[in-house]
C-alpha cells in the first residue's frame, strides 16, 4: 500500500477515534472498599511515630559534625610534641619500654 | 457518628453545588482535604467516590483491562500519601489526573522490563480495516469503521510498539488534547522538551503505522 500524507493522517485520525471508543469499565462497589481499606492501612502506618532513617540522620547531622570537631581538637591537644617524643626515645632506651610508656 | 459526619458533609456538598459548580467543587475538595490532613482519614472516601470514576476512565484507556483496578487503586493510595503536597492552585481533579498519567507511564515501564513488547503481524480483518480507513471514506463510513473492534486492536498494536514515555505523550497530546503545559507539569519536563518530544513521537508513530502497513504488504 502506498502511504501518502493524506492516508497517514486518516490512519492517525482513525487510531485517535479508536482510542476514544474503547470500552471503559466503571469502578464497582468492591473496588471503592478495597481502596479505602488500603488508605486506612496507609493512614495507620502514617500515625506510628517512627522517624524515617534519613530524617534522623539529618536532624543529628550538626551534632555529629560538632562531635567530630571536638574529638579532633582533643586529639591534637593530647598529641605529644616532637621534642617530647625525642626525649622519650632518649630516656626510655628500649623500644619495649617506650611502647609500654606509650600505653601499648 | 462517623456516618453522621459524612452524611452531614455530603448534605453540605449538595447544598454548595447549587451555585457555581466548578468553583464550589474545588472549595469542597479543599475542605475535605483539610479534614483528611487533620486526621479524618475516612473523609477521603468522599474524594474517592467523587473522582473515582474519572481516574478509572483515565487509567482504563491507558493500561490493560486486567490491570485497571490495581493501577487506579495505586493512584488513589499515592494521592493519599502525598496529599500534603497538593497546593490547591489547580482543581483536585487535575492533580489526580496527573498522578494517574504518571502511574500509567510507570506501569508500561514496568511491563517493558518484565515482558519485551512483541506483537505479531496484523490479522486479515485488521489489515482490511487499515486499508479501509486509509482510503477516502465519507464521514459516516469513517465513523462506522472506527466503531469496529479491529480499530482498538490496531490502535493497541501500534501503541505497543512505542516505549512508555512515547506512549504517554501520544495519548496525552494527540489523543486526549491535554495542554502541553499540563503534560510538562505531569512529567516534570520543560515546555520546550515536551514540544520537541511531541514532534518526534508523532513521527515515530507515523513510522510505526508505515511499518505495520509495509509488513502487511510484504506478507
Amino acid at each position: 500500500m502506498n502511504i501518502n500524507k493524506a492516508k497517514r493522517t486518516r490512519m492517525e485520525q482513525a487510531l485517535r477515534e479508536a482510542y476514544h471508543r474503547q470500552f471503559l469499565p466503571s469502578p464497582g462497589a468492591v473496588w471503592y472498599q478495597t481502596v479505602m481499606e488500603q488508605v486506612r492501612r496507609e493512614s495507620l502506618a502514617g500515625s506510628i511515630p517512627f522517624l524515617p532513617a534519613e530524617l534522623v540522620a539529618w536532624r543529628f547531622a550538626w551534632a555529629a559534625a560538632a562531635a567530630a570537631i571536638l574529638i579532633a581538637i582533643c586529639g591534637f591537644a593530647t598529641m605529644p610534641t616532637d621534642a617530647q617524643i625525642v626525649w622519650d626515645l632518649h630516656h626510655l632506651a628500649s623500644p619495649y619500654e617506650w611502647s609500654l610508656a606509650m600505653g601499648e | 457518628m462517623r456516618l453522621i459526619r459524612i452524611e452531614g458533609m455530603l448534605n453540605h456538598l449538595r447544598e454548595g453545588s447549587v451555585g457555581i459548580a466548578p468553583l464550589c467543587s474545588a472549595e469542597c475538595d479543599l475542605d475535605i482535604i483539610t479534614r483528611v490532613l487533620g486526621g479524618d482519614g475516612e473523609a477521603f472516601d468522599i474524594l474517592l467516590r467523587r473522582h473515582g470514576d474519572h481516574v478509572f476512565k483515565i487509567v482504563a484507556r491507558r493500561v490493560r483491562a486486567e490491570d485497571v483496578e490495581s493501577v487506579a487503586q495505586e493512584v488513589f493510595v499515592a494521592a493519599f500519601r502525598c496529599l500534603r503536597t497538593y497546593g490547591g492552585k489547580h482543581p483536585f481533579e487535575n492533580w489526580l489526573a496527573r498522578i494517574a498519567r504518571r502511574r500509567c507511564c510507570d506501569y508500561w515501564r514496568c511491563q517493558e522490563r518484565r515482558v519485551p513488547t512483541a506483537t505479531g503481524p496484523l490479522e486479515v480483518d485488521q489489515r482490511a480495516w487499515l486499508e479501509q480507513v486509509s482510503s477516502g471514506l465519507s464521514v459516516e463510513a469513517f465513523e462506522r469503521e472506527c466503531e469496529r473492534k479491529e480499530a482498538v486492536e490496531v490502535m493497541q498494536a501500534a501503541m505497543s510498539k512505542l516505549d512508555a514515555e512515547d506512549r504517554a505523550l501520544i495519548e496525552s497530546i494527540y489523543f486526549e488534547d491535554v495542554p502541553l503545559r499540563e503534560v510538562a507539569a505531569t512529567f516534570g519536563w520543560s515546555l520546550a522538551k515536551v514540544k520537541v518530544r511531541a514532534y518526534r513521537v508523532r513521527n515515530r508513530l507515523h513510522r510505526v503505522i508505515e511499518r505495520m502497513v509495509e509488513s502487511e504488504a510484504a506478507t
